[in-house]
C-alpha cells in the first residue's frame, strides 16, 4: 500500500506574525518558513505505519512556490520515499489544493492519504475534508491514534472530541486529518539528510493536472488583532471592586 | 485519585529548605507546581511555612495537592523557621506520601502513578558556602538606622524603599542558593539622579552597598555578605534609543536581556549577547560582569561591543561616558574599567550597545563526537570552513546530557538511538537560507565522512532549535535541580581543557559526579562538580587544586562569571601581584570608603575602610 502525505510550507510556528503595511496579507519576505507542524506529525505518522511493514511508500506532496522543494526535502530527510511538487505562484485556496490533490490521488493511487487537520497560517481546516469529499472516501479529522488493520483494509482512529474519545472504523481507502497529541515527529538525522539528497522529486503544475485554479472568494482585508492596553497595578482590594464596578463594567 | 482511563493530572512538589553553618534559621520553601494530564502549567505556587508542627503542614499540603490542579487553595504563613533536624523534613514528606497512598480502589496503574509522584516529592538540601564563616565584617562601616531609612524614604518615596522580609529573603540570596546574605533594605532607585543621592549618602555614612541586577550572578557577587544595602536596577528598564541605520542601542542598566533582545528583532536587530540566564539578569548586570554567552565566538567580548557607559562612582558623581562612536581615541578609555568589574567601582546605570543586524537565516545542528579530540577537530575545521556564518559552537559531555534528561521536564535526547561520549552545537547565522543550509550541510557530511561526527541532526524548525538548545541552556537548571553544585568557570588551552575534567574524576571518584560542558568555540570550560552535600571534604579534593592546575596551563579561573565572593582571594592564581596591587589602587581611587559590594572581586588583603 502506498500512503499520500500533503505538507504545506508556512511561516515557521515561532515567528511572530506581521501583516503586511497595504493589508493584502502576512509578511512572508525574510521570514523563516518552515512544515506545516501539523503535517510533520501526518508525515511521521505515515512513516511509522511504513515502518511497521503495513504500507510499502510514502509520497510527500506540496503545493506552492518553487521554495516548497525545500519543504519536501525535510520530508525525505525524514524519511518519505519521494517527493511531488506542483508549482504555483498564485496562492492557493483549499479547494484548489484539494482539486490537485484528487488528480495526484488518481494519477498515483494510495491507499491512505494522511493530511494535517489544518495549516497554521490560514487556520482554514478544510482541505482534508475536501479531498474526502471529492474522492468520495471516508474520513477521520483530528485523528490522535491511528490503528490499521492490513487484512481487513480498515483503519481505527480516535479522535478528541469535547470531554473525550471518539473511536472510528474506516474502510481504506480513506483520509486522515491529524491532531497534535498523534505522535512526536522525528528530527532530520544527517544520514537521512544525505540520503534524501538522492531522492526524487517529481514536478507538476495545475495546468498540467487540468485544474483550474481560481478563487470564488476574495480576501477583502488582513489586518493585526487589536493591542492589549496595558495594566494598571491597584494599591487596594476597594480600588479593584470600583474599578471593575465602574470602568470594566465587569461586575 | 484520577481513575485510569483519564488522563491522569500529575502533581510536582518541590521542596528546598535552608541552613547555614552560621547558626542562622532554617528556610523551608515548598514549590507546589500542578500540571495537568497533557503537560501544560496550570498553576505554580511557592509559600514557606513554619515548621513547627510537621503534620499541620502535611494536612495543607495535603490539602493542595489533593486540590484541582486549576487551584491551590493554601495561604501560607510566611516566616521563617527554627527547624531543627532532616528527620522532622523526612517525615514531613512521608505525611504527604501517605495521604497519597493509593486508596482500596486503586488499580496497578495507580500505584504506578504514585511511586512517580513519591520520586517527584524529592527535597534539596543547600548548606550555604562557608565563606561567610571566614570573612569578617569590615568594622568601620556603619548599621544601617531608623534615619536612613527615613532619608531613603525621602529620597526615593515609600514604594522604593522595601524592608518586606519575603522580598529581602530573596535579594539575599542568589541564583544557585548558595551564598545569602543578611540584608534589612532594598532599594530601587528609578534614575541616574537617585542612584547618586543614595551613593553620596550611603558613601558619607560609610555604609556599604551591594548593586544588583537580575541576581544571576553565579559567584555570590550579587548579594550581600552581611547587612549590605541592596541596589536593585531593575526599576531603570527605559529604552532610550534605537539608531536604526547604526544599530547602535542606548537603554536604562534595568533593562532585561530578553526584553532587549525582543525590542530589538521587532527592528531587525539582535543582541551581541545572549545567554541562559536572559530571561532574568539585566543588561547592567551583563555589562558588570563582561558576561560571554553563547556568541561571543560570532560577536566578540562587550570591551568591544559596549560603546559606552554612564557610571556613578561612590561619592555619588555621575561619570557620562555614554558615547555612541565605534571610534574614539580621547585619553584612557575609562567605560573598560567597569566592564567587568562587578559593582565594584561604581554603578552602572545606562548602555550604549553596538547591535548587528538580524540576520534571517539561522541554523542548527546537534552532533554527536565519540571523543574529545573530534570535538577540538571539529572546532578547526568549523572555523576554517563556516567561518564566515559560524554562530556558535558548544559542547557538553554525556555526563551532562544525562543530567539534563533526568533533570528538566520535556526534554529529549535528539540523538537516542545511542550514548555518546560527547555533544556538539554548532549554529550558523547568515543572509541566505539556501546557501548557508548547503554550506553547513556539505560541512558536517565531510565531517561525518571524516570520522569527526558519528550521529548528528539539524533542526528543521525554529522550534526544534529551541528544544536543542534547551539542553544546552537548561543545564546550569538542571545541576541546580541536582543539588549542591561546586561551579568552576575555566579558560583554558582547547587541547588541554578536557584533561582536567578527566583528573577530576579519577581524584573524587565515587563521592561526586563531574559535569563539564561550555564555550568550546572560546575555549571556555565549564566544569561543573554535582554533590550530595556541601561538605568540605570534597571541597579539599577540588580546592585549589583546580585553581593550581589552571594556572600552571596559564588558563584563567575565571573565563566569563567573574570572581564575586567566590573567587576574590584566588585572583592571583590568574593575575600577577603588581597587576592585583595596580587593581586595588584603582579601586581605592574610585571608591576610598570601599562601599561598593565589598568583599567581592579583590583579595581581602587589600580591602581597608579607614
Ligand atoms: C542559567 C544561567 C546561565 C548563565 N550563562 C552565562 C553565560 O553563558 N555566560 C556568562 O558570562 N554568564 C552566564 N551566567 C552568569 C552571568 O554572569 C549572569 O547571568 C549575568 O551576566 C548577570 O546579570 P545580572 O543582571 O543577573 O547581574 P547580578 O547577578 O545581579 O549581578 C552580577 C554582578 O554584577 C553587579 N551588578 C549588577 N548590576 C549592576 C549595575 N547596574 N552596576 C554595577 N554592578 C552591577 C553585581 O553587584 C554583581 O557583582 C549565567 C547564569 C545563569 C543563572
Amino acid at each position: 500500500m502506498k500512503i499520500m502525505v500533503a505538507i504545506k510550507r508556512v511561516v515557521d510556528y515561532a515567528v511572530k506574525i506581521r501583516v503586511k503595511p497595504d493589508k493584502t496579507g502576512v509578511e512572508t519576505n525574510n521570514v523563516k518558513m518552515s512544515m506545516n507542524p501539523f503535517c510533520e506529525i501526518a508525515l511521521e505518522e505515515a512513516l511509522r505505519i511504513r515502518e511497521a511493514g503495513l504500507a510499502s511508500e510514502v509520497v510527500a506532496v506540496s503545493m506552492g512556490p518553487a521554495q516548497c522543494v525545500d519543504t519536501l526535502r525535510t520530508g525525505l530527510a525524514m524519511g518519505a520515499d519521494r517527493g511531488i511538487h506542483v508549482e504555483s505562484t498564485t496562492g492557493l485556496n483549499p479547494l484548489n489544493v484539494a482539486k490537485i490533490f484528487t488528480r495526484l490521488v488518481e494519477l498515483e493511487k494510495p491507499g491512505l492519504i494522511f493530511l494535517g487537520k489544518q495549516a497554521i497560517d490560514d487556520d482554514c481546516n478544510q482541505t482534508g475534508q475536501m479531498v474526502a469529499g471529492l474522492l468520495r472516501w471516508p474520513q477521520a479529522t483530528f485523528a490522535s491514534k491511528v490503528v490499521l488493520d492490513k487484512e481487513k483494509q480498515v483503519a481505527t482512529v480516535e479522535r478528541e472530541v469535547d470531554g473525550g474519545l471518539e473511536t472510528l472504523s474506516l474502510d481504506l481507502p480513506a483520509v486522515i486529518t491529524t491532531d497534535l497529541r498523534l505522535n512526536q515527529p522525528r528530527y532530520a538525522t544527517l544520514p537521512n539528510i544525505m540520503k534524501a539528497k538522492s531522492k526524487v522529486i517529481k514536478k507538476y503544475t495545475p495546468q498540467e493536472l487540468n485544474v483550474d485554479i481560481r478563487s470564488d472568494f476574495e480576501v477583502v482585508q488582513v489586518t493585526e488583532p487589536a493591542k492589549r492596553k496595558a495594566g494598571v497595578i491597584v494599591s487596594s482590594v476597594d480600588e479593584l471592586i470600583d474599578k471593575l464596578k465602574n470602568e470594566a463594567h465587569a461586575i | 485519585m484520577p481513575s485510569a482511563a483519564t488522563p491522569a493530572p500529575c502533581y510536582f512538589l518541590q521542596f528546598s529548605f535552608y541552613s547555614s553553618p552560621l547558626g542562622l534559621p532554617f528556610f523551608f520553601t515548598a514549590t507546589t507546581i500542578a500540571t495537568s494530564g497533557r503537560g501544560g502549567l496550570v498553576a505554580a505556587f511557592t509559600g514557606r511555612w513554619e515548621l513547627l508542627d510537621a503534620s499541620c503542614i502535611a494536612r495543607n499540603c495535603g490539602r493542595a495537592v489533593s486540590s484541582p490542579p486549576s487551584l491551590l487553595p493554601f495561604v501560607s504563613a510566611p516566616r521563617a523557621l527554627h527547624a531543627s533536624t532532616d528527620t522532622t523534613i523526612m517525615r514531613f514528606l512521608f505525611n504527604i506520601r501517605n495521604l497519597h497512598s493509593p486508596t482500596a480502589q486503586c488499580t496497578s496503574k495507580c500505584e504506578e502513578d504514585e511511586k512517580k509522584r513519591f520520586c517527584w516529592l524529592r527535597f534539596d538540601k543547600r548548606f550555604f558556602g562557608s565563606a561567610a564563616a571566614v570573612i569578617e565584617r569590615n568594622a568601620s562601616f556603619s548599621t544601617l538606622n531608623s534615619d536612613d531609612v527615613s532619608y531613603f524614604k525621602d529620597l526615593l518615596g515609600e514604594k522604593s524603599v522595601v524592608e518586606d522580609e519575603d522580598v529581602l529573603l530573596t535579594a539575599n540570596t542568589d541564583w544557585m542558593r548558595k551564598y545569602k546574605g543578611s540584608s534589612k533594605l532594598l532599594l530601587q532607585p528609578k534614575s541616574t539622579h537617585e542612584v547618586s543621592q543614595i551613593l553620596k549618602y550611603c558613601n558619607s555614612r560609610c555604609l556599604p552597598v551591594v548593586p544588583q541586577g537580575g541576581n544571576t550572578g553565579l559567584v555570590g557577587g550579587s548579594v550581600p555578605v552581611f547587612d549590605e544595602v541592596i541596589i536593585n536596577i531593575g526599576s531603570m528598564n527605559n529604552i532610550i534609543s534605537l539608531d536604526k541605520v547604526s544599530g547602535i542601542l542606548v537603554c536604562e542598566a534595568g533593562c532585561i536581556l530578553e526584553n532587549l533582545i525582543s525590542f530589538l528583532d521587532n527592528h531587525g536587530f539582535v543582541m551581541p549577547l545572549d545567554l541562559g540566564a536572559k530571561g532574568s539578569c539585566q543588561i547592567g548586570g551583563n555589562v558588570s560582569t563582561n558576561a560571554g554567552g553563547l556568541r561571543l565566538v560570532r560577536y566578540g567580548s562587550l570591551h568591544g561591543s559596549v560603546l559606552g557607559l554612564e557610571a556613578v562612582l561612590a561619592n555619588g558623581d555621575v561619570l557620562d561616558m555614554l558615547g555612541t562612536l565605534r571610534k574614539d581615541n580621547t585619553g584612557y578609555d575609562l567605560k573598560q574599567l567597569f566592564i567587568g568589574s562587578e559593582g565594584s567601582l561604581g554603578i552602572v546605570t545606562k548602555v550604549s550597545i553596538l547591535t548587528p543586524p538580524k540576520l534571517s537565516s539561522v541554523n542548527l545542528a546537534f552532533l554527536a563526537c565519540k571523543d574529545y579530540f573530534s570535538c577540538q577537530k571539529l572546532l578547526v575545521e568549523a572555523k576554517r570552513r563556516l567561518g564566515d556564518i559560524l554562530s556558535a559552537f558548544e559542547f557538553l559531555d554525556n555526563q551532562s546530557m544525562d543530567l539534563v534528561l533526568n533533570h528538566l521536564e520535556g526534554v529529549r535526547n535528539p540523538l537516542p538511538s545511542s550514548m555518546h561520549n560527547f555533544y556538539v552545537l554548532i549554529e550558523t547565522t547568515g543572509s541566505d537560507e539556501s546557501y548557508d543550509k548547503e554550506k553547513l550541510e556539505a560541512f558536517l557530511l565531510r565531517a561525518m565522512e571524516g570520522g569527526l561526527i558519528s550521529d548528528g541532526v539539524l533542526s528543521q524548525d525554529i522550534n526544534q532549535a529551541s528544544s536543542f538548545w534547551r539542553i544546552r541552556e537548561g543545564l546550569p537548571e538542571a545541576l541546580m535541580k541536582a543539588g549542591p553544585v561546586y561551579k568552576y568557570d575555566l579558560s583554558i588551552p582547547v587541547e588541554k581543557m578536557y584533561d582536567l575534567v578527566e583528573e577530576m574524576r579519577i581524584r573524587l571518584g565515587q563521592t561526586a559526579k563531574v559535569v563539564a560542558y561550555g564555550h568550546l568555540g572560546d575555549s571556555n570550560l565549564h566544569l561543573n562538580i554535582s554533590a550530595p552535600q556541601y561538605d568540605d571534604k570534597i571541597l579539599a579534593q577540588i580546592e585549589p587544586y583546580v585553581y593550581e592546575w589552571t594556572s600552571k596551563h596559564r588558563g584563567s579561573i575565571s573565563a566569563e562569571h567573574g570572581l564575586g565572593l567566590m573567587k576574590a582571594n584566588h585572583i592571583s592564581y590568574s593575575k600577577s601581584p603588581e597587576t592585583v596591587r595596580l587593581m586595588g589602587s584603582i579601586k581605592k581611587l574610585l571608591d576610598p570608603n570601599g562601599i561598593l559590594n565589598p568583599y567581592k572581586v579583590l583579595p581581602q588583603s587589600l580591602k581597608s575602610c579607614h
